[in-house]
């Protein structure tokens, strides 16, 4: 559980929601200061004009008095002040002295005349709170012959007001921080929820259920998108490891033949021959089959390098008309020798891309089916031409042709047909062909000629 | 002539020195491709014949430090790495031909006879334009074909054919050899491709004629001999 928990706390989603989070707290505080301090200010000066205001109120009625007789301009001005603190309400403080000692009116104590702003605890009786939050924030005056007044306000409200903007900022930094945190946690934990299924998947996969995908919930967002690139990606790599496992199963079954014979006549040999020359006929013979049996395995090794798209290398811009004028050139004169009459049609053909050497073998491979799996005399022809945009070869004979229930299996591997067990021939060839059909995009069909075959290879529309 | 054969596999490099020794090669065996590249690179072996997979150093590469060295001895490749950029790999690196194993021994003799005679050749001052062969002349150039002072007119392939059979006079040419440097295939298409050219053109070459120029060696391949 707890592993669990860190988990979450480590995944990539947590880690950006916190810093973004960090983030957004910093400016939250930086933001709350200013906004402290520039309505602290806003307020002491508020404060500081209301006691400016009373102190011009009392200098004026002082003055007023003060050329005609000075007396009555002190008790005007204590007039003024008594009349306020009348109506006072707790916050405002006055005082009216003369000199250091004289306290004439007002509900302060005796302060050391000072002219301009001053600020200290406040000695008034308080009502509520600690003494400590009372300050008196006021303006001190000469009003002339040593008549010193003070008029200040008492800061308690304003310190009040200004706690509570920074109690709101706090509770609203706190929520945000909570949702922050809860938005992460969900966050990673959906997140890991579709990792641990990749996870998971792949795990199964290692464990040997190689048909587990993993779940896409089709919200085209990115990770669903990696999750469906990861099962395109397992279902390539499943269609290679089928190829393999098909490759090793022929192996094992369909070469297990050859070699039993192979091991039959080196038997025989030891058993029988007598003299060298006894020997040389059964070796002659092993050798060969050990060849057939090495070629056997050269074109299994090759059929799975096309079908795994090993080569790619060798891609180029490839004119059919020259392939077939190529391929028609190598196979004349084995036509001519096997008594086929041979016949080859060419049409300007587009160019297509693939691979030349594997383009030859395999219209050879066709061209060496035909001579071998018709009889003598049987015409043969090879053709190029373009059916409409898609370039395509023909191969096509008038013999016996291939019947429809065959025409799909012949092109498995080792496949042979019954009348064919007693031609040469390992019955890989047209394995091969549409093995490199497909690495081109080939589409290859056999079709009936009435009578006889026709082949045809119908290359992808030219570019 | 000393042949210098890396390979680590100590069956195959038997094998090998057996069958060149018998035809007169001195062979020298290095079965890491680090110990070959310090027999190879004093430069005196006629041939060297590298394994693509070796321990220490490994075949291409050992290729590559050769002609970086500026050691020009010609190489071949006898591998088991036989996929189709394998090869371009190896003749890239500066592999003068490349033979994927299990080899018949006469085809492993025929390349590495065709490639010293290559390397002997080059020495020669500028391209051939003409080949004879006993009473057989063949013009590069005019590409006219005589026997005898009786002209034969042959084909474009066959004249190919005839022209790289009579080149090598005298040594045994493969079938493989002559699909890959006639047709330019590195694959067997099968059924008698070259037994039908060759018996094609030996109908124009040979046939009337006192003795046979085309003679076919069996399991190996064919020799051009006048005698």
């Amino acid at each position: 559980m707890s592993s669990a928990r860190t988990r979450l706390f480590q995944t990539e989603s947590f880690r950006l929601t916190a810093i973004y989070a960090g983030l957004f707290v910093g400016s939250m505080i930086v933001l709350s200061a200013l906004i402290y301090f520039i309505v602290a200010q806003a307020f002491e000066a508020n404060l500081l004009r209301g006691s400016d205001d009373d102190l011009l109120a009392i200098r004026r009625a002082y003055n007023s008095e003060l050329a005609k007789k000075p007396k009555k301009a002190v008790h005007e001005a204590t007039e003024m002040i008594d009349d306020r603190l009348l109506a006072t309400d707790s916050q405002d403080a006055f005082l009216l002295q003369q000199g250091a000692r004289t306290r004439i009116t007002g509900n302060l104590p005796l302060m050391t005349p000072r002219a301009g702003e001053q600020r200290f605890l406040s000695p008034l009786p308080i009502t509520e709170g600690e003494r400590s939050e009372h300050v008196i924030l006021g303006r001190g005056e000469f009003l002339g012959n040593g008549l010193y007044a003070f008029v200040g306000r008492d800061l308690y409200a304003e310190r009040a007001a200004e706690a509570k903007v920074l109690r709101t900022f706090g509770w609203v930094l706190l929520a945000s921080l909570v949702a922050a945190f809860a938005g992460g946690l969900l966050l990673s934990q959906s997140f890991l929820r579709r990792v641990d299924a990749i996870t998971n998947t792949c795990r199964s996969i290692m464990a040997g259920r190689l048909d587990d995908r993993i779940p896409v919930h089709g919200s085209r967002n990115e990770l669903d998108n990696l999750a469906s690139t990861i099962n395109d990606m397992l279902d390539r790599i499943g269609v290679l490891m089928e190829s393999l496992r098909q490759v090793s199963n022929d192996i094992a079954h369909d070469l297990r033949t050859p070699l039993a014979h192979l091991r039959y006549r080196l038997e025989q040999a030891r058993a029988e021959a007598k003299t060298a020359e006894d020997y040389a006929g059964p070796v002659d013979a092993a050798i060969a089959d050990s060849d057939a049996l090495l070629e056997m395995f050269a074109a299994l090794l090759r059929i799975a390098q096309i079908e795994a798209g090993a080569r790619r290398a060798g891609i180029e811009e490839v004119k059919l008309d020259s392939l077939v004028a190529r391929a028609s050139d190598l196979y004349k004169p084995v036509m001519d020798d096997a008594g086929h009459p041979f016949e080859v049609h060419l049409s300007p053909c587009m160019a297509t891309r693939g691979d030349p050497q594997l383009l030859l073998q395999l219209l050879t491979n066709l061209l060496d089916n035909a001579v071998n799996h018709t009889p003598a005399g049987t015409g043969i022809a090879l053709i190029a031409e373009m059916d409409g945009a898609r370039p395509t070869i023909a191969v096509v004979d008038q013999g016996p042709g291939i019947p429809i229930e065959d025409r799909q299996k012949v092109f498995r591997r080792f496949f042979r047909r019954e009348q064919s067990r007693t031609t040469p021939g390992s019955g890989l060839g047209l394995a091969l062909v549409s093995a490199i059909a497909d690495l081109h995009g080939a589409e290859i069909s056999l079709l009936d000629n009435r009578p006889g075959l026709r082949v045809v290879v119908r290359f992808p529309e030219a570019a | 002539m000393k042949t210098l054969i890396v390979e680590d596999d100590p069956v195959t490099a038997l094998y090998v020195t057996e069958g060149l020794q018998k035809y007169g090669h001195v062979v020298c065996w290095a079965p890491t491709g680090t110990d070959g590249f310090e027999q190879a690179r004093g430069g005196d072996c006629a041939l060297i014949i590298v394994d693509r997979m070796l321990p220490g150093l490994d075949g291409l590469t050992l290729v590559k430090n050769l002609r970086s060295h500026n050691v020009q001895t010609p190489v071949l490749f006898l591998t088991t790495m036989d996929d189709l950029d394998a090869r371009v790999e190896g003749l890239n690196a500066g592999g003068d031909d490349y033979l994927t194993k299990p080899f018949a021994m006469p085809e492993l003799l025929a390349r590495a006879n065709a490639i010293i005679r290559r390397m002997h050749a080059a020495g020669d001052p500028g391209p051939q334009t003409h080949l004879r062969a006993g009473d057989l002349e063949m013009d590069l150039l005019a590409r006219v074909v005589t026997r005898d002072s009786r002209e034969i007119e042959l084909q474009q392939q066959e004249f190919k054919l005839l022209e790289y059979l009579i080149l090598n006079a005298g040594r045994i040419v493969t079938r493989k050899m002559l699909l890959e440097n006639v047709w330019g295939l590195n694959f067997d298409p099968g059924t008698n491709v070259v037994e039908s050219h060759i018996s094609r053109l030996r109908s124009k070459v040979d046939r009337g004629f006192a003795s046979e120029l085309i003679h076919t060696i069996r399991g190996s391949g064919y020799v051009v001999r006048a005698d």
